[in-house]
């Protein structure tokens, strides 16, 4: 279904190099999660986690914030000291899941749900620019186009 | 992932985003898209809830962090987080209270539009 892009997939597309920068951003953030999540698993602090590492907590906030370097043997070290293993695997970009609705808001823009997909979202703001959807957008939303 | 409208029919934190500089707005875009495919992060550093300081109003919305740059938000039932403010908070570790109050503002102008809708 063909939709005006939303103001972050239109930044996507503007141009290579930002896409390739949005790509090196998503992956800080996974690593960042990844690591925030160990963390709070486990049960310990940055302060707990800086001691392990002989760092400061400052250098953990840094390292948490994307601020410093992420460098693979940094990441080591810092699963080394949750004791635990970094995984790493390549794939495609997600796709929208089958079943799921792309909803649009009242101006246009797609809005996605997350923990898709048995979570049927309507939004009432839809019905301002009801007319201009497409027929099959309205049907699949509203059961109708009237 | 939607911005909060407010009571003009403006689109406040869009225009804050759209005005960033392109090294900015790829990381609050990278932020933006985490929460859209997986919900809430973990990272306390990028995505905290506000406390008690922020007041009685503004208390359990979320602010969006990278490094001077701040969205703040709140979720909606159906999946939904709307952003209502955005700013660049220069070498200060707290949101300045005029901001909160004004992400405060614009949330509720939403809301309204909203109710006005159904």
């Amino acid at each position: 279904m063909s939709h005006k892009p939303t103001d972050c997939e239109a930044f996507e597309m503007s141009s290579v190099s930002n896409r390739r920068l949005l790509r090196q951003e998503a992956l800080i953030l996974e690593v960042t999660e990844a690591l925030s999540q160990a963390l709070e698993k486990e049960g310990i602090t940055k302060k707990d986690l800086a001691d392990r590492l002989g760092k400061t907590k400052g250098f953990v906030s840094q390292l948490l914030a994307g601020g410093r370097n992420l460098t693979l043997r940094t990441i080591a070290d810092v699963a080394d000291a949750l004791e635990c293993r970094i995984r790493i695997h390549c794939e495609k970009p997600r796709q929208m899941e089958r079943g799921v609705k792309v909803l649009f808001n009242d101006y246009g823009r797609k809005v996605v749900p997350w923990r898709l997909p048995d979570q049927p979202v309507i939004l009432k703001t839809i019905s301002r620019k009801k007319a201009e959807l497409p027929e099959e957008t309205l049907v699949s939303l509203f059961g109708t186009a009237a | 992932m939607e911005w909060a409208v407010d009571s003009r029919g403006d689109l406040p934190a869009r225009k804050v985003y759209l005005s960033l500089h392109d090294k900015h707005k790829v990381k609050i875009d990278a932020l933006f898209r985490r929460l859209a495919d997986f919900g809430p992060l973990s990272n306390r550093e990028k995505f905290r809830q506000l406390g008690e300081k922020a007041g009685t109003k503004a208390r359990g919305l979320w602010e969006f962090k990278s490094f001077q740059i701040r969205f703040i938000g709140d979720f909606k039932p159906g999946g939904r987080f709307i952003v209502a403010h955005g700013l660049d908070n220069k070498k200060r570790d707290n949101l300045p209270k005029p901001d909160i109050e004004k992400a405060v503002r614009i949330l509720e102008e939403h809301d309204s539009r909203e109710r006005g809708m159904k």
